[in-house]
């Protein structure tokens, strides 16, 4: 097996590896345990500076003018700046394979997955993570299929859509959902998908909520929230499966 | 106001807290990041002629902040007191459940980041917290991509190097 040094493996992690070096290095991963820690510590440590350093959303009095006479801002909610774990993203059906698919470029021919669709007008959730989306309140876990899933909060936006946000982890990542249900296909479809810390059941150490991630709370500012669903309002919601009143 | 700088301030309302983190790391502080910020804009709507519509408008900020930064610290004599970063980020948990050892390693990885060298945070920042490429990253320093790579490494090796002599001397219950 060659020798994969440390720049090397920095570089795959950093998904900066030409095809034929990052084969190379997914090869030697598979045969070394020493090799996948040493990628892993990297993985942690970035995490863990990412966590420490969030952005402050608020905007400070001393911008507002200059940035005066805009519209709203519009965000795309797939950010490309994730490119960053693209490299060591397996194929199959976890958040890996998720951020392939949404962030790689090929959101509109998505590989067959156990918690996406393809929709009319975007991505949807299906599978446990629909299943979680519907039944699961704020707060409680959801366990399926390797799937850790965790409503963070629900409410409703400026449009009157009922719209969630979800914690999900599997063995090798986590990431935070924004999804509201489109009322005529009753289908919950992603508003925004974020990369995040896993939760401290993995980690040994706890992050929900810390950091926000600019692309979620853009996704929010975007959508407005009308209100946010008190703990029986949620209740109510799920027990008619989020139909409409 | 051209379409040009309609299109940039609507941009830059995007990125504006990509920018404001940038720049707290690039000079150490959020109070005189946000100057610089403040100062970027100015000149991006100043010479928004300069920027193609279409066009990644956060890697030609960036490089302004720097280059703005470069100017400014050499004309202060910028002192190299490292400040910690606690002003970078406000309490932003939405949900109340911290855990407290959560917060004491992130603010000890932020303390432990602040020290670093200038050089060091920057390709950091850049890199890893922003996801820009080697090659986005390397244009915005002005540097080749092979010295962009071994800055990198460094500067992850300090860090890495920094947190667990830290961990070691005040052991947290956290992986490194």
């Amino acid at each position: 097996m060659n020798e994969i040094s440390d720049e090397t493996l920095m570089a795959f992690c950093d998904g900066e590896l030409d095809a034929n070096a990052a084969v190379t290095v997914r090869a030697a991963l598979t045969e070394s345990a020493e090799l996948r820690e040493r990628l892993q510590h990297m993985r942690d440590l970035d995490d863990l500076l990412r966590a420490s350093i969030p952005a402050d959303l608020d905007i400070p009095d001393r911008f507002k003018a200059a940035l005066a006479d805009t519209r709203s801002a519009e965000v795309v909610p797939f950010r490309n700046n994730m490119r960053s774990w693209r490299a060591w993203a397996p194929a199959g059906t976890g958040i890996a394979a998720a951020l392939l698919i949404l962030i790689g470029g090929s959101a509109l021919s998505p590989a067959p997955m156990a918690w996406l669709e393809q929709v009319e007008d975007g991505l949807a959730l299906t599978g446990p993570v629909q299943a979680a989306m519907v039944s699961t309140p704020s707060g409680q876990r959801f366990e399926k299929d390797g799937l850790n899933i965790m409503p963070v909060v629900s409410f409703t936006s400026q449009d009157g859509r009922l719209c969630r946000e979800v914690q999900l982890d599997d063995d090798e990542m986590g990431a935070r959902i924004l999804a509201c249900r489109d009322r005529d296909e009753n289908e919950w479809c992603i508003e925004a998908f974020a990369r995040m810390p896993s939760l401290p059941h993995k980690n040994g150490y706890y992050t929900a909520g810390v950091p926000k991630d600019p692309v979620i709370d853009a996704a929010y500012a975007r959508l407005g929230i009308r209100a946010t669903l008190t703990t029986s309002a949620e209740k109510a919601a799920i027990a008619r499966k989020w139909s409409q009143e | 106001m051209t379409n040009n700088q309609n299109e940039i301030r609507r941009e830059i309302t995007q990125l504006l807290p990509r920018l404001r983190r940038f720049g707290a790391v690039l000079t150490g502080s959020q109070d005189e990041g946000d100057d610089v910020v403040q100062a970027a804009i100015e000149r991006a709507l100043s010479k928004s002629e300069l920027w193609q519509a279409g066009t990644r408008l956060d890697s030609w900020l960036f490089r302004i902040m720097q280059n703005l930064w470069k100017d400014r610290a050499r004309k202060l004599k910028h002192d190299k007191k490292k400040q910690a970063l606690e002003s970078v980020t406000t309490d932003q948990s939405v949900d109340g459940r911290r855990v407290t050892e959560t917060m004491l390693m992130l603010s000890k990885t932020r303390e432990q980041f602040s020290l670093l060298s200038e050089e060091h945070r920057t390709v950091l920042a850049l890199v890893v917290i922003d996801g820009h490429s080697y090659q986005e990253a390397a244009y915005q320093l002005e540097i080749p991509i092979g010295t962009l790579m071994s800055r990198l490494y460094r500067a992850r090796e300090s860090l890495r190097l920094m947190i667990e002599q830290k961990n070691i001397a005040q052991p947290v219950d956290a992986k490194r």
